[in-house]
């Protein structure tokens, strides 16, 4: 009976160290792979360099990097023109974009947002700003801030305003109406009391 | 929001494909399955995904092809490629072009034998010397009754060269040449037969035939290509495994493989005049010698045994690539 017993146990140490055995084995080569396959995802961000901005030619370029909308506003003023003159990307998929206006003549204008709700601006698109004074403001009746900033020894004022959830900053080096107007007309997303689209 | 297009699927399936069959093979390895059927188990599975699972993940999971899903749950996407160029071209469409024009090619390699045997007449039978049926019709019914079978056709060639195969997916038939029953003893031809006839009791002509029909279906992607190489080898394993058992001598067999082998593989008698006419099928040859050589030493072998738990490292294996593929986009 007692060498049975001894036999029995014996036969469920070896099943328990089989089992052990096959699962771990099978944790670490699924583990592996996934990391194997994450690293392989991760390839192409390093090489394009995700961590800076990347210039793109057309907005529908920088929509496919992003693999979002681009928000432009609906008034425009005229004397900017069409197309942008600079779009530049950064943080990849759902990123950000910068989209600047240089007219020949007047003040430069540029839309700097983030492709997703709730995430901030990618630092590359943000590089050498220095904020001199800020306070809040309105735009209609949604809360918004006023900046005033220094960008590589330049100074612009920035209006920045939350649409949908996402994070938009509008600067200009000249009037700051034409920020507002702007502002007001994302699709008059500001005007929908719901807020977000 | 953007959805996969077809070069996406198409590239997701090659991936697919190429991530279960490294997958399946490092578990063979490291699980040290060394039985044919348990092998070809886990290599069906894998060879299943592409076919059946992908397709599914694509159906009842259309998220996956949106842009939050590759942008936060993914592991993998591989339209991230497309933003890496080489000369201007974005290496996503690279290498889906490679990988594409390789499975063509491993697919063709093995369908163009086919399509060329087809348009041959078919093989004129003709019956045997006294002698040879004699030895046919003894050793046949008996391997035939150790395998549960009544005794298939026989047809026999007149041929010099060694020819032993079983053909026929509805009335399965063993063909024979004159030269193998010349080449190979008594004990040798009882095997070889028990393997044929191995392949016969698993209707085998008739899965070869639908493997080449997943193949065909899966013409541009190359891990399918390999993997069914690998299936339909385990395919022979598995044969040799069964005759062996059958008739119950393991050296007998591998001693068959190898004298038909080597009687196979002659050089040919009249040198060929191109430049390049070998390159191609020297490797080649080199292949399937070592295949050969890889069988002959299994059957030296004992029998290897079924590893424990067989269905749940089935299912665990199962479970385990669909639920990691299912973040591969």
């Amino acid at each position: 009976m007692t060498r049975a017993v001894a036999a029995g146990a014996e036969r469920a140490k070896g099943t328990g160290a089989e089992l052990a055995r096959m699962l771990g084995t099978l944790l670490w080569v699924v583990g592996g792979a996934a990391a194997v396959l994450a690293v392989l995802g991760a390839v192409p961000g390093w090489l394009t360099g995700e961590a800076g901005a990347r210039g793109a030619s057309s907005i529908a370029e920088a929509e496919a990097r992003l693999g979002a909308r681009i928000l432009l506003p609906a008034f425009q003023p005229a004397r900017l023109g069409w197309p942008p003159t600079e779009i530049r990307t950064a943080g990849g998929r759902r990123g950000s974009v910068l989209v600047g206006f240089t007219p020949r003549e007047g003040a430069p204008v540029e839309i700097v947002q983030a492709c997703e709700p709730g995430r901030a601006i990618d630092a590359p698109l943000l590089e050498g700003r220095n904020v001199l004074s800020e306070r809040r403001t309105l735009v209609g009746a949604r809360p918004a801030r006023l900046a005033t900033v220094s960008i590589d020894g330049a100074v612009w004022q920035e209006l920045a305003v939350d649409v949908g959830g996402r994070a938009v900053l509008l600067r200009t080096r000249g009037d700051v109406d034409e920020l507002y107007k702007i502002a007001h007309s994302f699709h008059g997303r500001f005007d929908d009391p719901e807020g977000a689209p | 929001m953007a959805s996969a297009t077809w070069g996406e699927l198409l590239a997701q399936a090659i991936l697919h494909a190429l991530v279960a069959s490294l997958l399946v093979e490092a578990l063979v390895r490291s699980w040290s399955v060394r039985e044919p059927w348990q092998r070809m188990s886990l290599r069906l599975l894998a060879l299943g995904h592409p076919l059946f699972v992908f397709p599914a993940l694509v159906v009842l999971f259309p998220s996956r092809g949106g842009d939050p899903f590759r942008a936060h749950l993914a592991l993998f996407a591989g339209r991230g490629w497309a933003e890496v160029s080489l000369l201007g071209v974005p290496l996503f469409d690279l290498w889906v072009g490679a990988l594409a024009s390789l499975g063509v090619v491993l697919f063709l390699l093995d369908a163009w034998p086919i399509l060329r045997r087809r348009r041959r007449p078919p093989l004129a039978a003709a019956p045997a010397d006294p002698a040879d049926g004699a030895r046919l019709a003894r050793e046949l019914p008996f391997v035939a009754a150790r395998l549960g079978l009544s005794p298939p056709p026989v047809l026999h060639l007149h041929r010099e060269g060694p020819v032993l195969f079983c053909t026929g997916v509805r009335r399965p038939a063993v063909v024979i040449s004159s030269g193998t029953l010349a080449l190979l003893d008594d004990e040798e031809l009882r095997a070889a037969l028990a393997h044929e006839l191995a392949h016969v009791a698993r209707h085998d002509p008739l899965r070869s035939w639908v493997l080449m029909a997943g193949r065909a279906l899966m013409c541009l992607n190359p891990a399918f290509q390999v993997l069914s190489r690998a299936v339909a080898r385990d395919a022979e394993w598995l044969a040799d495994e069964r005759a062996a058992e059958a008739c119950g001598d393991r050296v007998a067999l591998a001693s068959a493989l190898l004298k038909l082998h080597r009687a196979s593989t002659r050089p040919p008698p009249v040198p060929r005049t191109l430049p390049f006419a070998t390159t191609l099928a020297e490797p080649l040859a080199r292949v399937q010698s070592l295949d050969i050589e890889e069988r002959c030493r299994r059957l030296l072998d004992p029998a290897p045994a079924p590893l424990p738990f067989g269905r749940v490292r089935l299912v665990l294996a199962g479970t385990s690539l669909a639920g990691l593929l299912f973040f591969v986009v």
